[in-house]
């Protein structure tokens, strides 16, 4: 698969304060990149060194082959950003703030903002921005992103101001996205959102990448919650696929990929009083680095 | 770089449109006024030129030299009317003291005003008011407050606020209004970005010293002087107000481009300036010696690099002086481009 954009040892520090902290990631061509984590995990630091706004203290981040400080010009016509913080030039209609931001690109893309900014985001040009909701302005800002004939989309909190099915239509966008070979990457404080969309997920803490998730592997695993008549048993046969994740007397709670078939087979010959299989959302592998009860020290960075 | 140019300055010039229209008309009014002021001081020397003949006897056989027929009719009224308004003023009554002593016969009787001898006299109500022909013009105080205050400082104060506002706005504004984000995000180089912002100041600039020489030179049209100036020497004192604006911008602009927050460029720019005319109105207050030490600040000043009237009438010192300017202001634009080409961008939040 090949890799568009690249980050090696990225470090950014103000002071004796680490705003990003050794990240090295990879994001795959036409891949929906999910960015997980709190705010000040790195996110937008990340974004912004990757757009040029930002110089790395060390390390290097490139897109392209292109160096994002160096050759950044470059990269940001290969690249379309919608900021999370959203400030615009209220003084302009919807139709003016489109067309200004369309000519800083060479004027291309105007009409397909202008048609997802009215069709589909149903979004009145006419008025000016500063007369313009939250909402209405991350919706124009989405219609000029999308609307950007580039390879790569970086969407910082896309959906934070929206309502709900305004954020299913921003979804749909996102896949349309990809579905036309763009390559996304999504970050976002909805796990939900993240986890529908994305082909992998990196979660990120304090400045350093604790986790890259596959979500298609994820999406086959599922969990099992199994209740013994007497004490759980230690172990279990390696072919089964089994990962004990909990571990309560009787009750075990495991992670389990391959065959269901097997997996039902051996359970049915065990003393179980009850069974429940499910899939694991996002949340229970986000709480692995984010729940209140984790310390820095029992986590180790990639 | 150039694609984005013209957007970026039509922007910038959509943004700025009140505060540079607003300049231009008080840089137009101002010129226009200053052909007012003088259409009005000569009519006043024509009029105590005339008073004075009435007062010997001479109307009658000779006409002012520079006053035109249609001048002469209104102010020879005026001057009919002096021994009226004469209780007022001390030397006219000496005047008349004097030609009384002099056994000059009396002035005959004043016909009524006509319609467009009061039409005349209501066009010089800013003379009336300020004394009428009784007013002492060689005042110190008078010649002063016109010159300076009135006609002087305004012009200069005008471009040096439209370079201070637009040098403040570039980069610090932008990054503190979160407006940045949204351009530097786009495939704009971070010069073209600056340059925008340089030839937007500029075309105010070219506009201001356009609006100085018209406002002239359409005064002209409504109010007779008696030496109309050339293009040329309207011109250098215009380009030379400009180019301390010019100075002021490159300067604001360069410590606009190190901060994130648009007062403290503002501010530090605001009191350097109110600090160089401090120093220059003590370096050049009357009577002091060239080697005296508060000459010093007057020669470190900005407002050092003006002068009205040697421009004006020379051109001297114009150009070595709108050469340092426009140093000054290439100076600022190269440290600013350094400056910003190699700083972060850090989000407005």
């Amino acid at each position: 698969m090949e890799t568009i954009i690249t980050t090696f040892g990225l470090t950014k520090q103000y002071g004796n304060f680490f705003a990003l902290r050794n990240l090295s990631l990879e994001v795959h061509r036409g891949e929906v990149f999910g960015l997980l984590g709190p705010n000040g995990s790195g996110k937008t630091t990340t974004i912004r060194t990757i757009l040029g706004l930002i110089k790395a203290s060390e390390g290097r981040a490139s897109v392209m082959g292109l160096d994002c400080w160096h050759d950044s010009l470059m990269v940001r016509e290969r690249v379309s950003y919608l900021p999370g913080e959203l400030r615009m030039f209220g003084y302009l209609s919807g139709y003016k703030h489109l067309k200004f931001l369309c000519d800083l690109r060479g004027g291309i893309g105007y009409d397909r903002a202008v048609q997802i900014a009215e069709r589909i985001l149903e979004l009145d040009l006419k008025k000016k921005v500063r007369q313009y909701s939250t909402g209405m302005k991350q919706k124009l800002a989405l219609a000029q992103t999308f609307s950007d004939p580039v390879e790569i989309l970086i969407l910082d909190e896309p959906t934070s101001a929206l309502d709900p099915s305004a954020r299913e239509l921003v979804l749909d966008l996102v896949l349309n996205a990809k579905s036309q070979g763009q390559t996304v990457i999504f970050s976002g404080h909805v796990l939900s959102e993240v986890e529908r969309i994305s082909d992998r997920v990196a979660i990120m803490r304090r400045g350093q990448l604790m986790h890259i998730e596959d979500m298609h592997t994820r999406r086959c695993a599922r969990m099992v919650l199994a209740r013994f008549e007497g004490d759980a048993p230690q172990d279990f046969p390696d072919d089964l696929g089994l990962i004990v994740r909990r571990r309560d007397g009787r009750e075990i709670l495991c992670e389990h990929q391959g065959e269901i078939k097997s997996l039902l087979d051996w359970f049915s010959r065990q003393p179980i009083s009850e069974i429940a299989i499910g899939t694991e959302d996002l949340r229970e592998l986000y709480d692995r680095f984010h729940s209140p009860d984790v310390r820095d020290e029992d986590l180790l960075p990639i | 770089m150039t694609k984005s140019l013209f957007p970026l300055i039509n922007r910038l010039l959509v943004e700025t449109r009140f505060f540079l229209i607003f300049s231009l008309i008080a840089l137009f009014g101002l010129s226009w006024f200053s052909v007012l002021r003088t259409s009005w001081s000569e009519g006043r020397q024509e009029t105590v030129a005339i008073r004075e003949q009435a007062q010997r006897g001479e109307l009658a056989k000779a006409a002012p030299k520079k006053a035109s027929e249609k001048k002469d009719e209104p102010k020879a009224e005026i001057a009919k009317d002096e021994p009226k308004s004469e209780p007022k003023s001390e030397p006219a009554k000496d005047e008349t003291k004097t030609t009384e002593a002099n056994a000059t016969p009396p002035a005959p009787p004043r016909p009524p005003d006509t319609d467009a001898q009061r039409q005349q006299r209501r066009a010089r109500g800013f003379y009336q008011f300020m004394g009428g022909p009784d007013m002492d013009m060689s005042s110190g105080a008078i010649e002063t407050m016109m010159l300076y205050f009135l006609t002087v400082g305004i012009p200069i104060m005008i471009p040096l606020f439209w370079g201070i506002s637009r040098g403040s706005s570039a980069v610090a504004a932008e990054i503190e209004r979160g407006t940045m984000d949204m351009i530097l995000s786009r495939p704009v180089s971070r010069t073209a970005y600056l340059m925008a912002h340089v030839i937007t100041t500029l075309i105010g600039f070219a506009l201001m010293i356009v609006v100085l020489i018209a406002g002239n030179k359409i005064g002209e049209q409504f109010h007779s002087v008696d030496l109309s100036p050339s293009f040329k020497a309207l011109a250098r004192p215009a380009i030379n107000v400009v180019a301390m604006g010019l100075a002021t911008f490159g300067l604001t602009l360069a410590m606009s481009a190190w901060d994130l927050v648009r007062w403290r460029p503002n501010m530090i720019a605001s009191i350097l300036t109110i600090a160089q005319l401090v120093g220059y109105a003590i370096a050049n207050q009357p009577g002091t010696e060239d080697d005296s030490w508060y000459k010093v600040p007057g020669k470190l000043s900005i407002f050092s690099t003006f002068y009205p009237i040697e421009g004006f009438v020379k051109g001297e010192k114009i150009g070595f002086n709108v050469m340092v300017l426009s140093a000054v202001f290439v100076v600022g634009v190269i440290a600013a481009i350094l400056r910003f080409n190699s700083r972060d961008l850090p989000a407005n939040s």
